[in-house]
């Protein structure tokens, strides 16, 4: 038998154009007037996309739960109790060490009051090392700034501003370099971005710096950034190569203070 | 494959939401996936990507894999195109 295959049994096939394709149109449609908007009108853009990643948090929150036994959640509660009361305790003891501190210099070491802004996208959704916050020029954030996180840990500044929403480099973005310390002795190092959050170092070996080092970035002052986890040796160089694990997890970030 | 039309559109709009909702390797696979569909989706997503979350230094990586995915996507269709005919 003869058959023809007409031109609207093609148009059946899955990866021939025809409905498909009009829809696949209009979506492009949409994503150009998304662009245009971004770019003549950002306030309505930052209206328009703000709900969206917020929706998005609480969706990653809620999904992020599915698959866990009761047990693991348990187990996971007592160790955080656990923590926490170590925490409290340290807390305690900083405080009072502050305290001695500020009543030997002064106010002088009080930092000033920031910017409280709220995380709306992070990396593992947002594909370069940047967080989205939801405070812009109108609040004071200026481009430059140093952003913080929970506990004052230095985590990137502000690469692009403007009305209502600022994009934060990571320090640990892949490629950036920063000035810091490392260990107790405070040995003068660059700090590499290594992306999400670590970052690696280079230091002689006879440097003599030990995992669980502290590191610090140098940012106004010796900020606390993180420890040294891993020693990597290279017998044929001088230098041994330090990976950094922060204390801030810019993955789980859900505020920020960015310095005025 | 016949895919029908209700698939094709939940791909394209789920792509288009997953920027802003899901991680970038799964948004890259959706934007794949979104290609296949409708090539130039791939490029228009890759650029609405970089507006996003571009930092204002560096490659636009998103733009540039978006370009190629819609790159590939055509070509893909081409070639399926071809042999069905």
């Amino acid at each position: 038998m003869n058959r023809q295959y007409s031109r609207s049994h093609r148009f059946q096939n899955g990866y021939v154009p025809g409905r498909g394709s009009a829809t696949g149109g209009i979506v492009v449609l949409i994503i150009v007037v998304l662009i245009v908007i971004r770019l003549i009108a950002p306030t309505v853009w930052h209206t328009m996309t703000t709900p969206l990643w917020r929706v998005g948090h609480v969706v990653s929150i809620r999904l992020g739960g599915v698959g866990e036994s009761k047990m693991t959640l348990s187990s996971e509660r007592d160790t955080y109790a656990a923590q926490v009361a170590a925490l409290a305790n340290q807390n305690a003891a900083l405080t009072a060490k502050v305290t001695d501190l500020t009543k030997l210099l002064g106010t002088r070491t009080q930092p000033d009051p920031g910017i409280v802004a709220a995380v709306l996208a992070r990396p593992p959704v947002a594909p370069y090392d940047v967080l989205i916050i939801d405070q812009g020029t109108s609040a004071g954030v200026t481009l430059g700034a140093l952003v913080t996180g929970e506990g004052g840990t230095p985590i990137g500044t502000i690469g692009q501003t403007d009305a209502s929403q600022s994009r934060v480099t990571l320090f640990s973005t892949r490629g950036i370099q920063s000035p810091g310390w490392v260990g107790a002795s405070h040995i003068p190092v660059t700090f590499t971005g290594a992306g999400a959050g670590a970052f690696t170092v280079s230091v002689p070996k006879i440097a003599g710096v030990q995992v669980g080092d502290g590191a610090y970035l140098a940012s106004g002052g010796a900020y606390p950034v993180g420890t040294v986890i891993k020693i990597e040796v290279d017998p044929s160089s001088p230098n041994v190569s330090l990976d950094v694990r922060p204390y801030a997890n810019p993955f789980s970030l859900a505020w920020v203070t960015v310095s005025k | 494959m016949k895919v029908p039309l209700p698939i094709r559109a939940a791909i394209l709009v789920l792509a288009l939401l997953s920027l802003f909702w899901l991680p970038w390797r799964i948004s890259l696979l959706l934007v794949f996936a979104a290609g296949l569909v409708f090539p130039p989706t791939a490029l228009a997503l890759g650029i609405l990507a970089d507006l996003l979350y571009y930092p204002g230094h560096g490659f636009p990586w998103a733009s540039a894999e978006g370009l190629a995915i819609t790159l590939i996507c055509a070509a893909v269709r081409h070639f399926v195109k071809t042999r069905i005919m």
